[in-house]
C-alpha cells in the first residue's frame, strides 16, 4: 500500500470516529455552558440549549421588566411595556432579553427609553388596552396613582396625542414566583436595577 | 375493517424492509420540512431542499444537500441561540449527524451511534436540570403549571376538579403582575386540595421515567440492543407529547429511537412508527379541542 493510501485511510478512520462523536460533543459543550450561565446569571433555564425546559417555572410568561422614571418635569412615573417591549426592538431581540435580562441589556433598554418620545396613558385605558379584565383595585398602586407612559410608537388608542420625554430611568427585571404553601403569586427581582439619566 | 388493518400492516412491513438509514433520513427530512422552524428566512430553503430530497429518491442521500441542510440549521441555531427551544438545538445536532453519516463509509452505523448517544445525553441533562432546578421534588413546578399554564388546564380540571373559571382568574392575576410589575405585591390565587398531590405525583413520575430512559440509554452504549430502553423511550414520548404539545421534540426523539433500534426487532420498530403517527395528535391539544373533549 502506498504512503498516500495509508494517509488517506488514516484520515478516513479519524473522520469515521469524528462522525460518531461531533454532534454529541457539541451537545455536551452547549449544555454545560447553559447550566453555568443559568446558575450564575439571570438566564432562564428554559433557553440556551441546556434541556432545562419544564424543569422550573421560568418560561417567557414568568418574566417581566419594569421602569421607574422621572418625566421631563421631574415627576415620578412608570412606563408600560407590551410583550415586544415597544422600544424599537424586534420580537426576537426583546424575547432574548426577557429570557436573559443581563445588566448590559437593561442599560441599553434604559438608554432607548430615554431617547424615545412617550405618550400618556390613563390607568383605566391601560387596563382595557392590555385586555386585562381585572378590577383597577388589583393594579399595583404606582400604576394606579402615578403618571403612566407608553412609547408613542405603539400608537395605541389608549394613548394621548401629545408626546413627552423622560429625564431618568431605573430598569428592573422580574421573575414570577408561586408560593405553593400560601397559593400566592409575587415577583422576585432578577439582579440589581440599572439606572440611566439624571436621578 | 380487518382488511384495512392488514393493508396498513403490510404498508408498515414494506416500509420496514427498506434500509434503516434511508428510512431515518426520510423521516428526518419530513421533520425538517414540518417542524424545524417557523422563521420565514429559514423555512424557504428548508422547504426547497427537503421537498426535493423527498420527491427525488436519488437526492435523499446526497451528501452536499445534507451539508447544506446542516449549514442552514446551524445558522438558524446561531441566530436564535438565546430564544429557540431546546428541541431545535437537538434537531440541529441530528441534522449535522445525518450530514456526517452521508459522508461516511457506513451511514447506518454513524446514525445509530449518534442517535444512541444523543438520546442518552438529552435525558441525562433533562434529569439533571429537574434535580438541580429545585422545583421538582416539592412539586412546585407542576403546581405552577397546573394552576397557571393553559396547556395543563384540561389535566388540572380532570385530576383536581378545579374550575375553569378559577384557572382563568389565576392566569389573569399572573398577567396583571407581569404587565404592571412591582415589588412587594402579593396576589392570592385559586387552588384545590388535590393540586399538591397531583403535582408531586407528576413530578416523581417525570423524574422516574426520564431518569430511567437516561440510565437505559447509557447502559445501551456499553451493551447495545436493550429492548427496555426502546419501550421506555416510546412510553415517555407517548405520555409526554400528547399532553405537552411540543411536536418537534416528540418527533425528533422518535426518529432518534428508531435510528438506533436493531433491524431484527420488528415490533419495537413498528412501535416507533406508530409513535411517529400518535405524536401528530398533540396538535389537537394545542387548540381547545382536547379540553373540550375532556370536559
Amino acid at each position: 500500500m502506498s504512503t498516500w493510501c495509508l494517509v488517506q485511510k488514516h484520515f478516513s478512520d479519524i473522520f469515521e470516529i469524528c462522525a460518531c462523536r461531533l454532534a454529541p460533543v457539541m451537545l455536551v459543550g452547549v449544555a454545560l455552558t447553559q447550566i453555568y450561565l443559568a446558575k450564575t446569571t439571570s438566564l432562564s433555564p428554559w433557553k440556551g440549549g441546556g434541556f432545562g425546559m419544564f424543569a422550573v417555572a421560568d418560561d417567557i410568561s414568568a418574566r417581566a421588566w419594569s421602569a421607574e422614571c422621572l418625566d421631563e418635569n421631574r415627576e415620578p412615573c412608570r412606563i408600560i411595556f407590551t410583550r415586544s417591549g415597544g422600544l424599537g426592538f424586534g420580537r426576537t431581540v426583546s424575547f432574548r432579553y426577557r429570557m436573559w435580562p443581563d445588566p448590559a441589556f437593561r442599560a441599553l433598554l434604559s438608554e432607548r427609553a430615554l431617547a424615545q418620545r412617550m405618550s400618556l396613558v390613563s390607568a383605566v385605558e391601560a387596563g382595557a388596552s392590555f385586555r386585562l379584565r381585572s378590577s383597577l383595585e388589583s393594579m399595583p398602586a404606582p400604576y394606579r396613582d402615578l403618571k403612566l407612559y407608553a412609547p408613542s410608537r405603539l400608537r395605541d388608542p389608549a394613548m394621548g396625542q401629545t408626546t413627552y420625554g423622560l429625564s431618568a430611568v431605573r430598569m428592573h427585571a422580574w421573575r414570577l414566583v408561586l408560593d405553593i404553601d400560601r397559593s400566592t403569586l409575587s415577583l422576585e427581582p432578577l439582579g440589581e436595577p440599572v439606572e440611566r439619566g439624571a436621578w | 375493517m380487518s382488511g384495512l388493518i392488514d393493508r396498513a400492516y403490510g404498508l408498515w412491513e414494506t416500509a420496514l424492509a427498506e434500509p434503516r438509514d434511508l428510512l431515518v433520513l426520510r423521516f428526518t427530512l419530513l421533520l425538517l420540512l414540518l417542524d424545524a422552524t417557523h422563521a420565514a428566512s429559514f423555512v424557504v430553503p428548508l422547504r426547497i431542499l427537503c421537498g426535493s430530497m423527498l420527491v427525488f429518491g436519488r437526492l435523499t442521500r446526497n451528501r452536499w444537500l445534507w451539508t447544506a441542510l446542516a449549514g442552514t440549521l446551524g445558522a438558524h441555531t446561531l441566530q436564535g441561540y438565546w430564544t429557540i427551544d431546546n428541541h431545535q438545538f437537538l434537531i440541529a445536532y441530528w441534522t449535522l449527524a445525518c450530514a456526517l453519516a452521508c459522508w461516511s463509509r457506513d451511514a447506518d452505523r454513524v446514525l445509530c451511534a449518534n442517535a444512541r448517544l444523543l438520546t442518552a445525553l438529552v435525558f441525562v441533562f433533562a434529569t439533571a436540570w429537574k434535580l438541580l432546578g429545585g422545583a421538582y421534588l416539592d412539586g412546585s413546578f407542576f403546581t405552577h403549571e397546573l394552576l397557571l399554564d393553559p396547556r395543563f388546564a384540561a389535566l388540572a380540571h380532570l385530576t383536581t376538579g378545579i374550575e375553569q373559571g378559577a384557572l382563568d382568574y389565576n392566569r389573569e392575576m399572573a398577567r396583571m403582575l407581569t404587565t404592571f410589575p412591582e415589588g412587594g405585591i402579593i396576589v392570592k390565587i385559586a387552588s384545590a386540595g388535590a393540586v399538591t398531590t397531583v403535582a408531586r405525583a407528576l413530578s416523581y413520575a417525570t423524574i422516574l421515567i426520564e431518569g430511567s430512559v437516561a440510565v437505559a440509554f447509557l447502559a445501551a452504549l456499553r451493551k447495545p440492543g436493550s429492548e427496555v430502553a426502546d419501550w421506555l423511550l416510546i412510553a415517555f414520548i407517548v405520555t409526554t407529547y400528547t399532553l405537552t404539545p411540543v411536536i418537534g421534540f416528540g418527533v425528533v426523539l422518535t426518529i432518534l429511537g428508531f435510528a438506533q433500534c436493531p433491524v431484527d426487532r420488528t415490533q419495537t420498530r413498528c412501535g416507533y412508527l406508530w409513535t411517529f403517527v400518535l405524536v401528530q395528535f398533540a396538535l389537537l391539544s394545542q387548540t381547545d379541542t382536547l379540553a373540550q373533549l375532556l370536559s
